[in-house]
């Protein structure tokens, strides 16, 4: 067995200067799930005059750019905004920046940084940015509510930050100042190469992901086969936020702590039963799975069903969309 | 409307297959045959298995094998419920009610391209031998 990686290095405020953004417009590349949010904390960090600064959104889908102007932001086309930026936020969906990339690379001045929020295109060399500018990882941990939710309550979030292309000498201090106006070293960053964050990111919504979501749906359904309440089962799975409480309660207190703190029977009871989980072959699975995004199958697969027009899409929309018992428990207890 | 006897159960499914091979394009099929050459159909409560065969040139029954490397189990009123609409094959799927060994996911979209067309071929299959062809007129 190897031995464990180092631990990245942690940021955080105290390591990062925004006062060097002063002057910069900062263009966001796209006004969705990350664009919205970061738009919004960098506006309140760099634009209210402490440290003078412009927040552009460059967009060319017509709701996002409509969201964007309600949102009072100046909006322009993609290669626009990337024209104006000293740092421009790559922020469209993984699977699109490779078609993207050629003109907003194209219209980058040279000096410029160009951020990625995934390394995913990078990682997989799915985009060749320009030789002059800074390319800068700075990916958050959190979805987007959160971020802007995090940010205005003055806890932060996690990040991860990296500089994969040095051009101007002053790449790393700059990702530093970006990372602290956007929010996220309140709580902290670590340092990361696009690889490590992708593969890190795809591997857990892959792997362990899907295995939490499979034990869900097995113990509600061998539940209410047996003649359990469908809402009781909801509300023990993680209707009622115990379950969420219990994952805060991991990352405050410890995993193995918490699996003590809620009583004897429960710890007797969940350790002995997860002594009997066939983790080999749990593993091997983790494995394969590691095995095709490390070696770049799952981002072939998945351009592949970009340029496709995305057939598996409906597939996928269908499942979720489905009337199913779950979702139909879920609509009642609303309504209750 | 009533199930088929266990027999007829196995024609239909034969005849479904001859069905599916009308209904894809040789471009579908190829793509079929390279991702999935053989996926095993399992109906444990009717103790049915069918192994549908794919080349580039046409889909044919095989013989069932027992580690197939790919399988799609369920019961027989799941893919009854499914063709006829009464319930979809995902929230089956959600429900645990359909179960897939040995499946690359990164090839959903081939095994997605044949969903529609086998269920509409079981349809049409059931259908046909729920009403076998009236004998010639003299």
């Amino acid at each position: 067995m190897n031995p464990p990686a180092p631990h990245p290095r942690l940021f955080r405020d105290r390591d990062a200067d925004p006062s060097i953004l002063h002057g910069k417009t900062i263009a966001i590349l796209g006004y969705g799930l990350l664009g919205q949010p970061l738009s919004f904390n960098l506006r309140d960090a760099v634009g209210s005059g402490t440290i003078p600064a412009t927040v552009i959104v460059g967009s060319d889908d017509e709701p996002s750019s409509a969201r964007a102007r309600a949102d009072g932001f100046e909006v322009l086309p993609l290669v626009e905004a990337a024209a104006r930026a000293d740092l421009a936020l790559m922020l469209l969906p993984d699977e699109v920046q490779p078609e993207a990339m050629p003109a907003i690379g194209a219209r980058l001045r040279p000096g410029s940084a160009l951020v990625f929020a995934s390394g995913y295109a990078l990682a997989y060399g799915l985009v060749t940015p320009p030789p002059g500018v800074d390319v800068l990882l700075f990916a958050p941990r959190m979805g987007g509510e959160a971020i802007r939710q995090r940010t205005v309550d003055g806890r932060g979030y996690m990040a991860y930050l990296g500089v994969e292309h040095d051009a101007t000498g002053k790449a790393r201090e700059l990702v530093l100042a970006l990372a602290s106006a956007g929010g996220c070293l309140k709580f902290g960053a670590l340092e990361m190469t696009a690889k490590q964050e992708v593969v890190l990111d795809l591997f857990v919504e892959q792997a362990f992901g899907p295995w939490m979501g499979a034990a869900l749906l097995s113990a509600f359904h061998v539940g209410t086969e047996a003649g359990l309440p469908p809402l009781g089962l909801l509300m023990e799975l993680y209707l009622s936020g115990e379950m969420s409480e219990t994952f805060a309660q991991m990352a405050r207190d410890g995993f193995l702590p918490s699996t003590l703190s809620h009583g004897f029977a429960a710890s007797f009871g969940g350790m002995t039963r997860a002594l009997s989980i066939d983790r080999e072959q749990m593993g091997e699975q983790m494995r394969a799975i590691l095995g095709e995004i490390d070696s770049g199958a799952f981002a072939e697969a998945l351009q592949d069903e970009y340029k496709n027009g995305y057939p598996c899409r409906p597939f996928l929309d269908k499942v979720v969309g489905d009337d199913d018992i779950i979702s139909r428990t879920e609509r009642e207890f609303r309504a209750m | 409307m009533a199930s088929p006897a266990p027999a007829d159960f196995t024609a239909i499914l034969a005849r479904m297959i001859a069905l599916i091979d009308t209904k894809l394009s040789p471009v579908q099929r190829e793509k079929l045959a390279t991702a999935m050459p053989t996926i095993q159909w399992e109906f444990p409560d009717v103790d049915t298995k069918l192994c549908l065969a794919a080349s580039k040139d046409a889909l044919c029954v095989a013989s069932p094998v027992d580690h197939a490397p790919f399988v799609v189990r369920m019961a027989r009123s799941t893919l009854e419920d499914a063709a006829f609409g009464r319930r979809s094959l995902g929230a089956a799927f959600l429900a645990g009610r359909i179960h897939v060994r040995g499946m690359n996911p990164l090839r959903l979209r081939e095994f997605i391209m044949l969903v529609d067309p086998l269920l509409e071929s079981y349809r049409e299959a059931y259908l046909e031998s729920a009403s076998p062809p009236s004998a010639p007129v003299s």
